[in-house]
């Protein structure tokens, strides 16, 4: 029965059976939220309005424009960890063009885990979810503990880091030097900036550059939470889908320690998005960790759908013949194909494989 | 098969003439005619003209894979790309120019003729002055002589259409030169390329 589902409808459902053999529950979301939160935490969700609305009490609402802020929100402070998946639909505004849209989002989020396993599953998990979708596919590392530490050692002051790294974002190395004449960086740093750039491709020979960029005690951590992670998934035989690239880096308000995105051929932009979000976390006044991604399903939509070339496989033309006459047709003719339409005269604009009028077959 | 937005017109004239002199030439973009896509099937690469202001939406949206654009739409746009090369070729700056002689009124709002809303806000917001927008999509210089606006926020490059009307650079707000832009995506599966070009380019400047 799945066979005859477009791939873009199979999707959820392998993803689904994905993260359940590894004992994730699905979490099932309210739409509805009041406002307050949001607007607290308006920069996690970056690009996009929220679109609000007055409830009956006055109070006012939001629809909901995420669901990893509402599950940090919803889960205990407890000692155990939370294994969740969810596949929902959230609404924003977008500024471009000022419409509303509504984005499908599927994910999975993994709290209070043990750090060194936690990202390596929920890594893991990415990369077994691009691997549904197609097996061409890369998943780009960065971590923010290096760029953060990074940062610090070239001195640059909390006030001119989102410009720094929205340079890293762009892998823009002449605005780099630009940034560094402007704000007087050491020779040493901007070359080191320069360098974590210039990183792409190949794991673990990116590993190695980074290993040797790595000064400090917080640089060399967060490079060997990164040999760990690799030597993880080499375990899985995944390790050639990896690639070690800044340009993924993530708002570091709510983003520390590993971030990842997954792209496909043929699709714009980032399919998955992740991370991890202690950060967050501690926004919410949680004390355990969190790491955890999500699937923008609807980037897929072109990249899934094989249009088909006609719109049913055998059209019967049935004329002036009584009803039940049409009904014993289609009935034996339906096992013959994989799709039968009935019409009284031949309609226009509908493409068959093959037309048959129902005398031939009477 | 890479796909390469040029902007139309006299920069991307220059930008082909740059990529052809790196061995990625395209016979058929010579001949004079009025194609809009030019194939090379033996390098590999598909050149596509478009509009200038374009050349980023075509990028980012992945339709082309790489492009050249000014830094000036980029600052208006800022579109999710990567910016990999400055080509240090079509430089211009983006600067405020008033009538020769003009007093700034600062008890009022400054009216401001611009074809970069996006810019002009950002800059002015930084200046704690209020501005009032007017957007105009070509010869900017008439709106301060017709008292349309006080002054104008656009693209200075040689100066001479702003001397020939009067007209004189108040502030230098930031500089501008053609980049070489990539989407995010492709630059994943067409690194290779993406990266000799990056090379051989960067060697020639």
């Amino acid at each position: 029965m799945l066979n005859i589902l477009p791939l873009r409808e199979q999707l959820p459902l392998k993803l689904r059976a994905i993260y359940e053999l590894y004992g994730y529950k699905k979490y099932r979301m309210d739409k509805f939220e009041p406002y307050d939160m949001y607007r607290e935490n308006k920069s996690f969700l970056k690009y996009d309005g929220i679109i609000t609305f007055t409830n009956p009490n006055g109070r006012l609402m939001a629809l909901k424009p995420d669901v990893t802020m509402s599950i940090v929100k919803n889960t205990a402070d407890s000692a155990e960890s939370t294994k969740l998946y969810y596949n929902e639909n959230v609404f924003r505004l977008q500024h471009s063009n000022g419409e509303y849209s509504e984005i499908n989002q599927l994910g999975l989020e993994f709290i209070g885990g043990e750090s060194g396993y936690s990202q390596a599953e929920v890594v893991i998990l990415a990369l077994r979810s691009l691997e549904a979708i197609n097996n061409n596919f890369v998943l780009n590392i960065a971590h923010m503990g290096f760029i953060a530490s990074l940062l610090d050692y070239a001195g640059i002051t909390n006030g001119n880091r989102e410009e720094c790294l929205a340079l890293i974002k762009q892998k823009n190395t002449h605005g780099l030097c630009e940034y560094a004449c402007k704000y007087a960086l050491d020779n040493r740093s901007t070359e080191a900036l320069r360098a974590v750039i210039g990183i792409s491709g190949n794991f673990k020979n990116a590993l190695e550059k980074l290993s040797g960029l790595a000064v400090n005690n917080s640089m060399k951590e967060a490079v060997d939470e990164l040999s760990d992670l690799l030597r993880a998934v080499t375990e899985v035989g995944m390790e050639k889908k990896l690639q070690l690239d800044f340009s993924v880096i993530n708002d570091p308000d709510y983003y520390n320690g590993i971030v990842f995105q997954g792209y496909i051929p043929k699709t714009p932009r980032a399919v998955l998005s992740g991370g991890r979000y202690d950060n967050l976390m501690r926004r919410f006044g949680k004390a355990k960790n969190a790491i955890g991604f999500a699937l923008y399903l609807g980037e897929l939509d072109r990249a899934l759908n094989t249009t088909e070339e006609f719109d049913t496989d055998l059209l019967l033309i049935y004329g002036d013949a009584p009803s039940w006459q049409v009904v014993k047709a289609v009935e034996t003719l339906k096992a013959s194909c994989d799709s039968i339409r009935a019409e009284k005269n031949i309609p226009v604009g509908i493409k068959a494989k093959k037309t048959i009028y129902i005398a031939e077959v009477i | 098969m890479l796909n390469v937005a040029l902007p139309k017109g006299r920069l991307g004239d220059k930008v082909y003439s740059l990529f052809a002199s790196i061995g990625y030439e395209c016979p058929s973009m010579n001949e004079d005619n009025r194609k809009l896509v030019f194939e090379s099937t033996e390098k590999n690469v598909r050149y596509l003209l478009v509009k200038p202001s374009d050349v980023a939406i075509y990028v980012e949206r992945g339709a082309a894979d790489i492009g050249v654009v000014g830094k000036d739409t980029l600052l208006e746009t800022t579109p999710d790309v990567y910016e990999l090369l400055d080509l240090k070729l079509g430089k211009c700056s983006l600067a405020v120019a008033a009538r020769n002689g003009w007093i700034d009124d600062v008890s009022a709002p400054l009216r401001v003729a611009t074809k970069y809303p996006n810019v002009a806000q950002t800059y002015f917001a930084t200046q704690n002055r209020q501005i009032e927008i007017i957007k105009l999509n070509g010869s900017i210089e008439l709106a301060p002589i017709l008292g349309l606006s006080d002054v104008i926020f656009d693209i200075v490059e040689t100066g001479t259409t702003l001397r020939e009307n009067n007209l004189s650079v108040y502030t230098t707000v930031a500089q501008s030169s053609a980049r070489l832009i990539a989407n995010k995506s492709s630059y994943q599966f067409k690194a290779g390329i993406i990266d000799d070009i990056c090379r051989r380019i960067e060697e020639r400047l």
